[in-house]
């Protein structure tokens, strides 16, 4: 029997679910087994593997917080060809570059330098530098792949460097220096957008970046001179030039210098003094954060994510309370002030991400399932719709069934905002169109989500009409799902 | 025009020395030839950059513009901290 007829016998009685995302590199891969994920370490990465633990470098990424950790587990076999079987520390909520912010994908990017260098010392190197090998645990950007580690050869160019500069200082720099919103260009170009690409789109002026000029101009004409060239083909001239380790940390500095100094520069926006405008008292304010402070220890969920969650305000009710919170947001700036905060408050249960909910992330990749969509990283145990539905029932046009239909496959528990037509917020997306809505009603809402959800608490804000509901999923509707 | 001429023999003649004296890499990530060689000639530049640095006090006091002991380099890395 082959080596692959055994492996699929074994996943099929030992009920080995691989990762989609987990095929690409032969050192090993994630599976879930019982609901736990593991990651088996094939027996052609334990050289490498062994070097990781026994040079101290496990250790040292550990205790500085960049690497999850893990734990060597014995009673779970995986498949032919294991070496070691390692159970990593739970992340709570997969993330992806194009729903990071600025500073999350930068803080990425300058983790992913500072392991490569503190691997260097340890004569390992990351063999690739994938944005992806990147997640958010307990707020922080640490490095999840265990196994991008192979034993480093004194002369060798660093092979994961064009992917890092295509996953993280081709989106960083454009963001910085063309327009914030085209970290969007990751969710098109999975493996990192083309330099050349990056390269056309950049302001002429940043040939006078020493670091963009090298990094992303000019390596881009040096790939498309050498790709383009018949006899670059062959084998002898696929052999690479030597860098020396001196060379690879110069280049290592001028890559986090370069990174380090890439500005978001906002235009009109004072940080700090960012959020929506509200039309309500200081006292109905309070009003609304008590009741959903209320409403969120009546729902006890073991994690929330807050739909359209601005700057985290009302997010940061759940996160204060050690429960794991996503505040997804479609304003890049909103999300980069709510990641700052989290930065500089300490924070560690609470996430700000992008999310743009009339197209939210689909999945991605080979299958499409790479990258899992947003309803596959669900359901959360409770979601928070603030001051939300008028948004997408008016300015989206979308009829409050779609939307009991969305909310009842990503959630259990719902607490959600009615705000009615009379309200200035709603006339003022009103001003320049007609209203076609006429079914936008408390009647008709409470209708609509009635078909999935039941009611389990109703409730004015006071000095406003706007109130606020505690709904949980029906049971029926959850079986469907 | 001339210099142009010789500049690009020198560049043509060091890019040629640079593929003649090299090292095959075994990757599961294809490097890209363009990126390695790009690689290759920032690090020669890079290297020398370091090197540099790391004696810049020993060139200023063989050139004799720096005459006091240079202080100490700390070379242990944050880790070690």
């Amino acid at each position: 029997m082959s080596e692959i007829i055994k492996d699929l016998h074994t996943a099929v009685k030992e009920k080995i679910l691989k990762q989609p995302a987990s095929f690409r590199d032969p050192s090993g891969f994630v599976f879930e087994q019982n609901g736990i994920l593991y990651r088996q370490v094939n027996q052609v990465y334990r050289e490498h593997y062994d070097h990781l633990i026994n040079s101290g470098l496990y250790d040292v990424l550990i205790q500085r917080g960049l690497m999850v950790p893990h734990q060597e587990i014995n009673n779970v076999k995986g498949l032919n060809d294991a070496y070691k079987i390692l159970e990593p520390s739970h992340i709570n909520f997969i993330s992806y570059p194009y729903e990071w912010s600025f500073s999350q994908l930068k803080d990425a990017a300058l983790l992913t330098l500072e392991i490569q260098r503190i691997a260097l010392n340890h004569h390992m190197t990351l063999k690739d530098a994938s944005a992806y090998n990147v997640q958010f645990f307990f707020s922080r950007p640490i490095f999840i792949d265990t196994l991008s580690f192979e034993k480093y050869q004194e002369g060798q160019p660093w092979a994961a460097y064009r992917q890092f500069c295509q996953h993280f200082l081709a989106p960083l720099s454009l963001m910085a220096q063309k327009n914030i919103s085209l970290n969007k260009l990751l969710a098109v170009h999975i493996d990192g957008i083309p330099l050349d690409l990056t390269s056309s789109l950049l302001p002429r002026s940043t040939w006078f970046n020493v670091g963009l000029a090298l990094h992303v101009h000019i390596h881009a004409k040096t790939q498309k001179a050498f790709s383009s060239t018949d006899h670059m083909n062959n084998d002898k001239t696929r052999r690479q030039m030597p860098v020396s380790k001196n060379g690879l940390i110069g280049i290592l500095d001028g890559l986090q210098k370069t990174i380090t100094k890439l500005k978001w520069k906002t235009t009109g926006t004072e940080w700090g003094e960012y959020y929506g405008v509200t039309n309500y008292s200081e006292s109905a304010f309070q009003h609304k954060k008590n009741i959903v402070e209320k409403y969120i220890e009546i729902a006890t969920p073991r994690n929330v994510w807050d739909l359209g969650g601005n700057v985290g305000v009302f997010s940061r009710i759940a996160s204060n309370m050690n429960i794991p919170t996503v505040s997804f947001d479609i304003d890049p700036l909103a999300v980069e002030i709510n990641y700052r905060e989290v930065l500089e408050k300490k924070e560690k249960f609470l996430l700000p991400l992008l999310l743009d909910l009339t197209n939210p992330s689909p999945g991605l990749g080979w299958n499409c399932s790479e990258r899992s969509s947003i309803f596959q990283r669900g359901p959360a145990d409770c979601i928070l719709a603030l001051a939300l539905i008028h948004h997408l029932s008016i300015s989206n046009n979308v009829p409050f069934e779609n939307l009991s239909d969305f909310f009842s496959k990503i959630c259990k528990s719902l607490i959600v905002e009615f705000i009615p037509k009379d309200d200035s917020q709603i006339q003022r997306l009103l001003r320049s169109r007609k209203d076609i809505f006429v079914d936008y009603s408390q009647k008709n809402f409470e209708a609509a989500f009635m078909r999935h959800f039941n009611i389990k608490h109703a409730e004015s804000i006071s000095g406003s009409a706007r109130r606020l509901y505690l709904m949980q999923k029906k049971e029926e509707i959850s079986e469907k799902y | 025009m001339k210099n142009i001429k010789y500049a690009s023999i020198l560049i043509a003649f060091a890019v040629c020395g640079v593929l003649l004296s090299t090292k095959l890499a075994h990757a599961y990530l294809d490097p890209g030839t363009g990126s390695a060689i790009l690689q290759g000639l920032i690090a020669a530049i890079a290297a020398v950059g370091i090197v540099v640095k790391l004696y810049w006090h020993r060139i200023l006091r063989l050139l004799g513009l720096k005459k006091e002991n240079p202080p100490s380099i700390n070379m242990k890395s944050k880790e070690d901290k």
